[in-house]
């Protein structure tokens, strides 16, 4: 047996004028016999006038200058140029992977972490004194073709070591290769924003974005604006953090806390990560990508969009 | 101004196109946060928030709802968010900022026509506090804003089925909340009552 309550909806509906022709002669049916239905639905009038009694209210004086200012603050938001941005950060991976590629070359089975020869020590004063990555994790590449590179170097097997990209005084001394880059590539350049939840780092290594840097407390993701955009419409995120995801334009870092961080990738101990094939390719391997070149435009496509 | 314009302006990042929109919404936009923050303070922040997301997400706005829509999407969202994140109790200084708001226009004596006006609005507001957020925002963009049941589900991306419920739903939560005190409903009438049509007829 029906209860007034369950007619409530319907009442509901009938008051907001949003029930349809056959709904409505239904509930008018109901209505006619039912003094309590027609009770309920006259509370229902009295709540909507007394919300009619409410006030709308003025902003406070100021405010549209103070939204303002605070667009001002954040402008590197709408900062242009990703494209060339793109190129260059592909360019000093590739980079990376040149130096790195032929410092295996010149000492097959010399683990660079040693710093007991030349190669080392020059890998070493060129990125700086902070933590230099274990190459045999840092850095796998396929040398079946510049797609597969391609592939590889956005993959998250791939990992940069962060003191690369934040150390802005990195010297082309010694690198020939990172001459590449044409100029130290800030990490400050990038917008990025920090999210303090674990699931983020497994979204975006499931979409296959690249660990870009990393250090005790975080790990960083390098993220497409269409990665972005797709965070942004994760349930991970707060809302705020949903404003900036789905506003940017061009690349941008996601930092995550690493205590919450379940990035394997992040996480593990490097010497873990690559498997014997894996490794096989990188061994005295001359990778095919030419930084800069026309290899890598489908980076362009990815920002562009 | 018209809003395919005003929409494209804004994607060209032209400031003066956003002055234009907060002449526009801001009451509006503010109004809504200071009904679900219940504070000036919170509310400035998820009011100015709402413009802030408008901005940045204007090139994702896909145009599947009305500009106003959106714009009462975000607006929610922030509050939202701005309630969870400090778990804020929207209730207790609200009325106090209203009242103060008020007060500073018009300091003469109330009739007492006024008083009890003013008893109604506060018990109102009082009891929207009281709601859960999520009913909070749909009630006030059904009462306040008039959206339709579609605009409130394209704006809060719900089901239409779940708008029609929630906004049911929420009405009995605040009519019980206002009756709890018996000045404004009959307690009576939150108990349980059968409706049987043929019973009635027969009278």
């Amino acid at each position: 047996m029906k209860t007034c309550e369950d007619y409530m909806p319907a009442l509901s509906a009938f008051a907001d004028g949003e029930l349809n022709e056959e709904e409505k002669a239904a509930l008018l049916d109901h209505l006619e016999g039912c003094a309590s239905c027609r009770e309920k639905l006259s509370e229902l009038m009295i709540l909507h006038t007394m919300f009619e009694e409410l006030p709308e209210l003025d902003a406070p004086d100021g405010f549209a200058e103070r939204v303002l200012d605070r667009i001002h603050e954040s402008a590197p938001v709408q900062t242009k140029k990703p494209r060339r941005r793109a190129l260059r950060t592909l360019a000093a991976c590739a980079a990376l992977v040149l130096i790195v590629g032929a410092a295996k070359t010149m000492l097959p089975g010399t683990n660079l972490l040693g710093a007991t020869s030349d190669s080392a020590a020059q890998y070493s004063d060129t990125n700086g004194a902070a933590s230099i990555p274990n190459p045999e994790n840092s850095v796998v590449a396929d040398d079946s073709g510049s797609d597969e590179t391609y592939d590889a170097l956005w993959s998250d097997s791939v990992q940069y070591d962060g003191a690369y990209y934040s150390d802005g005084e990195a010297s082309d001394t010694g690198a020939e290769n990172a001459k590449e880059s044409e100029e130290p590539l800030l990490r400050a350049e990038y917008l990025n924003i920090r999210v303090d939840d674990a699931a983020a780092a497994e979204f975006l290594s499931t979409n296959g974005m690249s660990v870009y840097a990393e250090t005790e407390e975080s790990v960083s993701f390098l993220v497409t604006p269409a990665v972005a955009h797709a965070l942004a419409g994760e349930s991970i995120v707060t809302a705020a953090e949903a404003d900036v995801l789905s506003g940017v334009t061009e690349l941008m870092v996601v930092e995550i806390p690493k205590e919450l961080s379940t990035d394997t990738a992040a996480d593990a101990d490097p010497g873990d990560e690559v498997s014997p094939e894996e490794e096989g390719n990188i061994v005295g391997d001359t990778l095919p990508v030419q930084p800069g070149g026309e290899e890598i435009t489908p980076v362009e496509d990815e920002v562009s969009e | 101004m018209n809003e395919q314009e005003l929409i494209a302006r804004l994607r060209r990042g032209d400031e003066t196109a956003l002055a234009e929109l907060m002449r526009l919404y801001e009451k509006k936009v503010y109004t809504l946060c200071f009904r679900m923050c219940g504070n000036a303070e919170d509310a400035e922040e998820a009011a100015q928030d709402t413009f802030l997301a408008l901005w940045r997400g204007i090139g994702s706005f896909r145009q599947e709802s009305s500009l106003a829509t959106w714009i009462y999407r975000l607006a929610s969202n922030s509050c939202i968010d701005l309630l969870r994140r400090g778990r804020r109790n929207p209730s207790g200084p609200s009325l106090d900022d209203e009242e103060q708001m008020i007060d500073a226009v018009d300091t003469a004596p109330l009739p007492q026509q006024e008083l009890e006006r003013r008893e109604l609005r506060d018990r109102l507001c009082e009891g929207l506090s009281a709601l859960p957020e999520e009913y909070r925002a749909i009630l006030l963009l059904r009462e306040n804003e008039g959206l339709s049941y579609a605009e409130i589900a394209s704006a809060l991306t719900l089901e239409l089925g779940t708008v029609k419920s929630r906004i049911s739903r929420a009405r009995t939560l605040l009519r019980n909340y206002l009756s709890a005190d018996g000045n404004f409903f009959e307690k009576a009438s939150s108990k349980v009552t059968e409706c049987n049509r043929e019973e009635m007829s027969a009278k």
